[in-house]
C-alpha cells in the first residue's frame, strides 16, 4: 500500500478512535474527571512547584495537577484525557512501526492507554499515572526513532531516558526500559543484549531512591503503585494491566511477520481481530471496575461544589438511590429555600435523609457532611469537617472556601488571610479569593453579608462541643440563637417532620 | 585578567555605594518590621536574622557593630544578610550589640527610624533543631514528617516522612540529652510502633501491654540513656461550638511509666499509675534521680467535666541502679491551691530552673490561648511567669539547649492557629531575654505561606544521620520487640 495513503488512513483511524474516546468519556466519566479538579490543586507558586520537582516523579504530578485544574467545563476532562491516551497510543504505534509492525496491528497500540482509562475509574489512582504513561510512550518513540544509530548511542540514549523519566515521572522509567528492550528484541537490532541495561538501570535507580528514603518501597519505585493513593492498604491488580500490556503491544509486531506477506483480506481480518482484542477486554474490565456509587458521588459532589442545586434536584427527580443522594437532594432543596415545602415530593428515609453518618471519618463522606453542616449553620462542625476533608484530599478547593468563610465568621482574620492567599494562587478560585479579601478585618462589611453575617450569628453562645450528641441537637441551638437563619430553620422543621416529632 | 579584576572591584564599589545613603533626618518612631527582632539576644552561631520592613517605599538598613558598619539594600522590603558575612559579623561582635537602623526614602529624603539593637551572645546554641511539621490538625492528617533544621543556616531536611509508611502518624520525637544518635519517635495507625535509634541500631518496639491503657506516648529520656519515661493515655479530641480555643484535647485516663531500654521492661510506681489520678508528661531531672510529672485528680464524666481537670507538678525519687521509685511524692505546684494547670515540665540541664506551661485547665495546652510559660527555681522553689516570653496567645512546648542558656518554645502569637518556634536567651539570673522567631531566608513570605505548624521543637547537638529507609524498613518489615511489664 502507498505509504502516504497508509499514513493518512492510520491518522484518520487514530482521529476516529480519539473522537470515540472523547464521546465515551464524556458520556461515561465526565463527572468523575471533573471531580479530579477537586481532588488535587495546582498553585502558581515557585516554592510549591520546586518542592514537587525535586521529588522523583514530581514533574508528572505537576502536569497532572496543572491539567486537572482545567477540568471545570465538563468537556475538557474527556478531551484532555483522550488526547493524552490517544497521544500515548500514537507514540506506541510509531514504536511498533519501527519494530516492523504492519497496519493490521494498529489497534493494539491502544491497548495500554485503554487500561489506564480503566484505572482512572478509581479516584485513588491519580491522574499522574496517565501523564507518566504518556511520557514513557513519548520516550519510547524517541528511542525507537534513534534505532538506526550505533548500538552504543542507542543504549546511551536509552539510559539517559531512563534516568530522565525516573526523575520526571517515577517508575514509568522501568516501563520504558522494559518496552525499549522488547522493541530491540522484536526488531532484532544489533547487540540487542545491551538493551537489558535499561530495565536493570531503572530498577537500580528505583532501588537507590528507596535507599535514600525518597520512595517507600521497591514496589512503589517500580510499579504503578507509585501513582496510587499511599494511604490505601493495597492497589487492585487491574492497575498493573496497562503496564503489562504495553510491551505486549510491541510483541504484536511479531504477528506482522506472519501476516505481512499475506493478502489484504487476511490483514483486514487480523486488524479486526486486533481491534476486538482491545475493545472486548477493555469493555469487560471497564464495566467490572466501574463503581456506580462512586460515579454518582462524584456527580453530586461536583454539582454541590458548584452550587448547582437545580442540577442536583433534576438528577434526583426520578432517581434517588441512597441516603447520600437524599442528603445532597435535601441540601439542594434547603439552599433553594424549598426544603420544608418539597421534602415529601421525594422518597425520604427518616432524619438520616438530611444528614447521614455525621461522625464518619471517610474522606468522601466528609466532603458531603461539610456542605450539609455549613448549610445547616453548624459552622464550627463544618469547619472541623472541612479541615479534615481538606487534609484528606491534600487541598480541596470547596473545603478551602468553607474554611475561609468560617474563619471570617469567627473573626480569625489572620487564618482566613492564609487560606485566601492560598486560593489566590489557584487558577479557578483566585477571583473568589480576591472578592473575599474585602471582608478581612472589616466586621461592619462582613456582618452585612448574607452568608457571612448570618453565619457569624449562628454560633451558639455556649461552650459545648459540636456533634457532642447529634447534628440535630446542634441545630436546635443554632435556631435558638439565630432564628433568622432560614436554612437552619428549614432543616429543623424537616427534621421534625421526618422524625414524626411535631411538638 | 587585570582588567577583569578592576572591573569587578569597580562593580562592587558601585554596588556598595548604591546601598549607602546619607541620612537626612529622623522619623522618631520605631520601624514596623517582621519578624520583630528588635532588642533580641542571639547565639553567636545562629543563621542570619533576615527581616522585612513592612512600610512603603525604598529602604536601607544600616548595621553598626564593633567590626564596623554595613549598608544593606532592601528587595521588596526584605533585608537579607549573606550567610558568610553574617557569620563573620557575629564572630566579631560576640558579647556586644549590633545596632540596626532602618532608613526609608520619603519625598526624596532619607529618613531614619529609631535604631534597635540585636545582642550577640558569647555562647552558641545547639546546632540543630528537630520538630514535626503538620497542619494544626483536628483529627485527620495526610502528609507529615519530623525534620531537622540547621540553626547555623537555613538548611532543613527530613529525619522521617510519613509518605514512606502509608501516611501514618509519626509523633513524639525525643532525644537522649540532645544526642542525635539516641532518639525515638512513635508511629501510629499503619505500621504502628515506637522507633528507637540507639547507637546506630534502629529497632521497632511494640509498646502496648495488657497492664497499660495504651501504647507508650509522651517520652522523656533518662540522662543515662538506660531509661525513658513515658505516659500512657486514652486521649480524645472535641471541637468547640464557640470557644476561642477551638479544640479541647483531654485524657480520660493516663499514667506514667518508665521503660528500661536494655530489657524492654516497663515499671511504674503506684503514685504514677493510679485510678484516682491522671498522670502524664514525665520528665527526669538532669541527675536522673528524680522523676517529675503532672498529676490531676481523676474527673468523671469526661468530656463534660473537661475544665475541672487541673494538673499539679509532682516529683518522685527514682533509683536508676535498682530501677525503682521513691515512697513519697512531692508537689511542687499545686493545681487545687492555685487554680491553674501545669503541663510540659522541663528542667534546664544545669538543674537550676524548671520551665513549665501553665493554663487554666487541662493538659493539651497548645490549644489553650491562656497558656503561658512559667519558671520554677528548683533551689528556692520560687515560681514566676516568664513575662518576656509570653503573649496574648499560646506559649507552650519548650526545650532547653545543652548549656541551659537557650530555650526554644512554641507560640501561636502570629495568627492564633499556626505554631511557630521562638528562641530565647536565659541569663544567669534565670530571666529570659526577648524571644526571636526561628530565622528564615525570607521569613515574611515563608511564615505567611507556610500551612503547617512546628510541633515539639527540640534542640539536637548534631545532625541525625540515621537514614529514612532504615526507619521505614524497621516499621514495615520487622515484627518489633514487645515491651513487657517488669515483674514485681
Amino acid at each position: 500500500m502507498d505509504r502516504k495513503k497508509l499514513s493518512i488512513g492510520l491518522g484518520a483511524a487514530w482521529l476516529v478512535c480519539v473522537a470515540a474516546l472523547v464521546f465515551f468519556l464524556y458520556y461515561g466519566q465526565k463527572y468523575l474527571l471533573c471531580f479530579r479538579e477537586q481532588q488535587q490543586m495546582f498553585f502558581f507558586d515557585w516554592r510549591y512547584v520546586s518542592g514537587l520537582l525535586v521529588e522523583p516523579g514530581g514533574f508528572s504530578v505537576l502536569c497532572a495537577r496543572f491539567l486537572t485544574q482545567l477540568f471545570r467545563p465538563l468537556w475538557v476532562g474527556p478531551v484532555v484525557t483522550s488526547l493524552l491516551a490517544g497521544g500515548s497510543a500514537w507514540f506506541i504505534w510509531k514504536s511498533m512501526e519501527r519494530t516492523g509492525a504492519g497496519w493490521e496491528v494498529f489497534p493494539l497500540s491502544f491497548l495500554a492507554p485503554a487500561f489506564v482509562i480503566v484505572s482512572l475509574l478509581d479516584v485513588q489512582y491519580f491522574y499522574q499515572g496517565l501523564v507518566a504513561l504518556f511520557l514513557a510512550c513519548a520516550a519510547l518513540c524517541l528511542y525507537n526513532r534513534s534505532a538506526g544509530k550505533k548500538e552504543s548511542a542507542r543504549v546511551s540514549l536509552g539510559s539517559v531516558l531512563v534516568l530522565a523519566l525516573f526523575l520526571l515521572a517515577g517508575p514509568a522509567a522501568l516501563l520504558f526500559g522494559v518496552s525499549a528492550l522488547v522493541s530491540d528484541l522484536v526488531a532484532m537490532r544489533r547487540r540487542r543484549w545491551l538493551s537489558f541495561l535499561m530495565p536493570v538501570l531503572a530498577v537500580s535507580i528505583g532501588w537507590l531512591s528507596v535507599l535514600c528514603g525518597s520512595v517507600a518501597t521497591m514496589g512503589h519505585s517500580c510499579t504503578p503503585a507509585f501513582y496510587y493513593e499511599l494511604m490505601s492498604p493495597g492497589m487492585p491488580f487491574i492497575h498493573n494491566l496497562s503496564w503489562i500490556l504495553l510491551p505486549v503491544s510491541l510483541l504484536a509486531s511479531l504477528l506482522s511477520k506472519v501476516t505481512g506477506k499475506r493478502g489484504i483480506f487476511l490483514k483486514a481480518f487480523a486488524c479486526v481481530v486486533a481491534l476486538l482484542l482491545v475493545v472486548i477486554p477493555f469493555r469487560i474490565s471497564y464495566f467490572r471496575t466501574l463503581n456506580r456509587d462512586l460515579m454518582r458521588f462524584c456527580r453530586m459532589e461536583v454539582l454541590a461544589s458548584r452550587q448547582d442545586w437545580n442540577g442536583i434536584i433534576l438528577l434526583c427527580s426520578h432517581d434517588v438511590r441512597s441516603l447520600d443522594d437524599l442528603n445532597y437532594l435535601n441540601l439542594a432543596l434547603a439552599e433553594k429555600g424549598v426544603l420544608k415545602d418539597d421534602l415529601f415530593k421525594y422518597p425520604q428515609a427518616g432524619p438520616e435523609s438530611l444528614i447521614a453518618g455525621e461522625k464518619s471519618e471517610s474522606a468522601i463522606d466528609m466532603l458531603r457532611l461539610s456542605h450539609i453542616l455549613f448549610s445547616m449553620g453548624n459552622m464550627a462542625a463544618a469547619q472541623s469537617m472541612a479541615f479534615n476533608a481538606n487534609l484528606a484530599f491534600a487541598n480541596n478547593p470547596s473545603m478551602l472556601k468553607i474554611l475561609v468563610q468560617v474563619d471570617l465568621m469567627r473573626g480569625t482574620y489572620d487564618v482566613a488571610r492564609k487560606n485566601i492567599g492560598l486560593l489566590k494562587k489557584s487558577l479557578n478560585y483566585r477571583s473568589w479569593a480576591r472578592d473575599y479579601e474585602r471582608f478581612l478585618d472589616n466586621d461592619a462589611l462582613l456582618e452585612k453579608d448574607p452568608v457571612l453575617g448570618n453565619g457569624r450569628r449562628d454560633f451558639p453562645e455556649d461552650g459545648d462541643f459540636v456533634l457532642g450528641s447529634s447534628a440535630f441537637d446542634d441545630l436546635r441551638r443554632i435556631v435558638k440563637v439565630n432564628p433568622d437563619d432560614l436554612k437552619a430553620r428549614q432543616y429543623a422543621l424537616a427534621y421534625m417532620m421526618l422524625s414524626g416529632n411535631t411538638d | 585578567m587585570k582588567r577583569l579584576a578592576i572591573f569587578l572591584a569597580l562593580g562592587l564599589l558601585l554596588l556598595s555605594c548604591d546601598r549607602q545613603v546619607g541620612i537626612d533626618g529622623s522619623l522618631g518612631t520605631d520601624p514596623e518590621i517582621y519578624p520583630d527582632y528588635a532588642g533580641v539576644t542571639v547565639p553567636s552561631n545562629i543563621a542570619p536574622l533576615n527581616f522585612s520592613y513592612l512600610g512603603d517605599g525604598e529602604a536601607r538598613l544600616l548595621v553598626e557593630g564593633v567590626s564596623g558598619t554595613r549598608w544593606i539594600k532592601s528587595r521588596k522590603g526584605l533585608f537579607s544578610f549573606g550567610i558568610r558575612r553574617w557569620r563573620k559579623m557575629l564572630d566579631e561582635c560576640k558579647g556586644s550589640d549590633l545596632t540596626l537602623t532602618v532608613v526609608v526614602r520619603k519625598e526624596g529624603r532619607w529618613l531614619a527610624f529609631n535604631p534597635f539593637s540585636i545582642s550577640v551572645s558569647d555562647s552558641k546554641v545547639d546546632p540543630y533543631l528537630a520538630f514535626r511539621l503538620l497542619p494544626p490538625g483536628y483529627q485527620g492528617w495526610y502528609e507529615m514528617g519530623i525534620y531537622q533544621r540547621d540553626l547555623e543556616s537555613y538548611s532543613q531536611k527530613a529525619i522521617y516522612r510519613n509518605v514512606l509508611t502509608q501516611r501514618n502518624c509519626v509523633n513524639c520525637h525525643s532525644f537522649c540529652d540532645r544526642d542525635p544518635g539516641n532518639m525515638l519517635f512513635h508511629a501510629r495507625a499503619r505500621f504502628a510502633g515506637t522507633v528507637m535509634v540507639r547507637d546506630g541500631e534502629v529497632r521497632k518496639l511494640n509498646t502496648k501491654t495488657d497492664s497499660t491503657i495504651s501504647a507508650l506516648v509522651y517520652p522523656y529520656w533518662h540522662p543515662s540513656g538506660k531509661y525513658v519515661a513515658f505516659s500512657v493515655n486514652e486521649t480524645y479530641q472535641s471541637f468547640f461550638n464557640h470557644d476561642p480555643n477551638r479544640i479541647e484535647v483531654f485524657d480520660a485516663v493516663s499514667d506514667v511509666v518508665v521503660l528500661d531500654t536494655e530489657t524492654y521492661e516497663i515499671s511504674y510506681s503506684p503514685f504514677t499509675k493510679s485510678q484516682d489520678a491522671f498522670e502524664t508528661f514525665p520528665t527526669f531531672s538532669p541527675d536522673g534521680r528524680s522523676l517529675y510529672f503532672c498529676s490531676a485528680k481523676a474527673v468523671s464524666p469526661m468530656p463534660k467535666e473537661y475544665s475541672e481537670v487541673k494538673y499539679s507538678l509532682c516529683r518522685i525519687a527514682f533509683d536508676p541502679e535498682s530501677f525503682s521509685f521513691g515512697d513519697t511524692v512531692d508537689t511542687l505546684y499545686s493545681a487545687p491551691l492555685n487554680g491553674k494547670s501545669v503541663s510540659f515540665p522541663r528542667i534546664s540541664p544545669d538543674g537550676k530552673l524548671l520551665v513549665f506551661t501553665l493554663s487554666g485547665y487541662g493538659n493539651f495546652s497548645i490549644w489553650h490561648k491562656d497558656a503561658d510559660l512559667w519558671a520554677a527555681e528548683l533551689e528556692s522553689g520560687e515560681t514566676y511567669p516568664l513575662d518576656k516570653l509570653n503573649s496574648e496567645d499560646v506559649e507552650s512546648y519548650h526545650s532547653w539547649s545543652g548549656d541551659s542558656k537557650w530555650l526554644v518554645f512554641s507560640s501561636r502569637r502570629g495568627d492564633g492557629l499556626y505554631t511557630r518556634p521562638y528562641l530565647a536567651c536565659f541569663g544567669p539570673d534565670g530571666k529570659p531575654s526577648k524571644p526571636f522567631l526561628l530565622p528564615q531566608r525570607n521569613p515574611l513570605k515563608y511564615y505567611t505561606e507556610l500551612m503547617v505548624s512546628f510541633n515539639i521543637p527540640e534542640f539536637v547537638s548534631g545532625r541525625v544521620k540515621v537514614g529514612k529507609h532504615r526507619i521505614s524498613s524497621a516499621l514495615r518489615n520487622t515484627e518489633g520487640t514487645n515491651v513487657t511489664v517488669k515483674a514485681e
